[in-house]
């Protein structure tokens, strides 16, 4: 029977990993580099705001897409999407404009040629009234010189 | 005779259990580390004021820095074998250029606006909230044809020449959105 058991063991784990990875937050997007990026570590079993962006401006969320070119100017979902990700981050009262902020940060991930106007779009969205996200990351890939050059200064 | 050479068979059978067991616990560990490729991310800002406030503001000095892409500077697309999604191969841009305005002044080079950003942060400003010295504060507007990969490039030489704070102004459509504009002006 152990050979048995050690394979059904190795199945196992092998189908856990592949659908954690399924579970994907991360579109295959290739990033620009950035020599002062901080890492990113999340935090594991905590939902992160993540958007991706893909080429032509699709925007996606856990392999759903939120808004694609042939919504045109109709951004509810991604409007829905932005208002769900306030209820994952801490809230807190700004002292200059009187009103509660979420102080977590939205990560958009977008290709290396992705036209910003798809970017600034998310952004010019979380200024609404409903939403009021204020911090923003935008991912980028480290090279592979970069550590180097970090450790050099 | 014959036992002995049944004997000497069974000798040599070998196990090979322990050698797949090792073998897919490789292919697992060289597929875990192929997936936790590391990324980085650059922190900004958006502008917090958005709408109507009754809080007074203060004015600040503030660097604005506009990215632009020149007519023609958008490069000849270059279809690559990565498939996004159905029907979407992903493109490389060849031959894409942009320039830069900060405030005025334009910068044609990525040296040239590293030295122009390391010059602007050395002009310190008064923080009307802290009462402090600071870096001016940065807001990155780009025009059309401009990529995410410009931006952040931006960014990232923004963030090496100290400035601390750095905002995000709006978009101004996309190429295809500027050319309808254009085609109906006509």
């Amino acid at each position: 029977m152990t050979p048995m058991i050690d394979c059904i063991f190795q199945l196992i784990i092998f189908f856990f990993l592949i659908i954690d990875l399924q579970n994907k937050e991360l579109e295959p997007l290739v990033l620009p580099k950035a020599i002062h990026a901080i890492p990113d570590e999340p935090d594991p079993g905590r939902e992160r705001p993540i958007l991706n962006v893909r080429q032509d401006g699709t925007i996606v969320y856990r392999t759903k897409v939120y808004w694609s070119p042939s919504d045109g100017e109709n951004y509810s979902k991604l409007l829905d999407l932005l208002k769900y990700f306030t209820t994952l981050m801490k809230k807190e009262m700004d002292p200059d404009l009187h009103k509660v902020l979420p102080q977590d940060a939205l990560l958009i991930r977008a290709d290396k040629w992705t036209e910003m106007h798809h970017i600034a779009k998310i952004m010019e969205l979380c200024g609404n009234q409903n939403i009021l996200i204020w911090k923003v990351e935008l991912a980028v890939g480290e090279p592979k010189d970069a550590k180097r050059k970090k450790a050099a200064k | 005779m014959a036992k002995k050479k049944k004997r000497k068979e069974a000798d040599v059978k070998m196990d090979m259990t322990p050698m797949i067991d090792v073998t897919f616990l490789i292919i697992i560990f060289f597929l875990c580390l192929e997936f936790k490729t590391l990324e980085g991310k650059l922190a900004a800002n958006l502008p917090k004021d958005v709408g109507v406030n009754t809080s007074k503001a203060e004015p600040m000095e503030k660097l604005d820095i506009r990215i632009v892409c020149p007519k023609g500077g958008w490069g000849k697309k270059k279809l690559t074998d990565t498939v996004y999604a159905k029907n979407q191969r992903r493109f490389e841009l060849i031959g894409h250029k942009v320039y830069w305005y900060i405030g005025p002044k334009k910068v044609t080079t990525i040296p040239g606006l590293e030295k122009e950003l390391r010059k602007q942060a050395k002009k310190k400003v008064l923080d009307p909230k802290t009462k402090t010295l600071k870096t001016k504060p940065i807001t990155i507007k780009a025009g059309p044809g401009v990529t995410y990969g410009d931006v952040t490039a931006v960014v990232d030489i923004a963030l090496d020449a100290k400035f601390e704070e750095i905002t995000f102004g709006g978009g101004e459509g996309t190429r295809a959105q500027q050319k309808a504009k254009r085609a109906k002006r006509k």
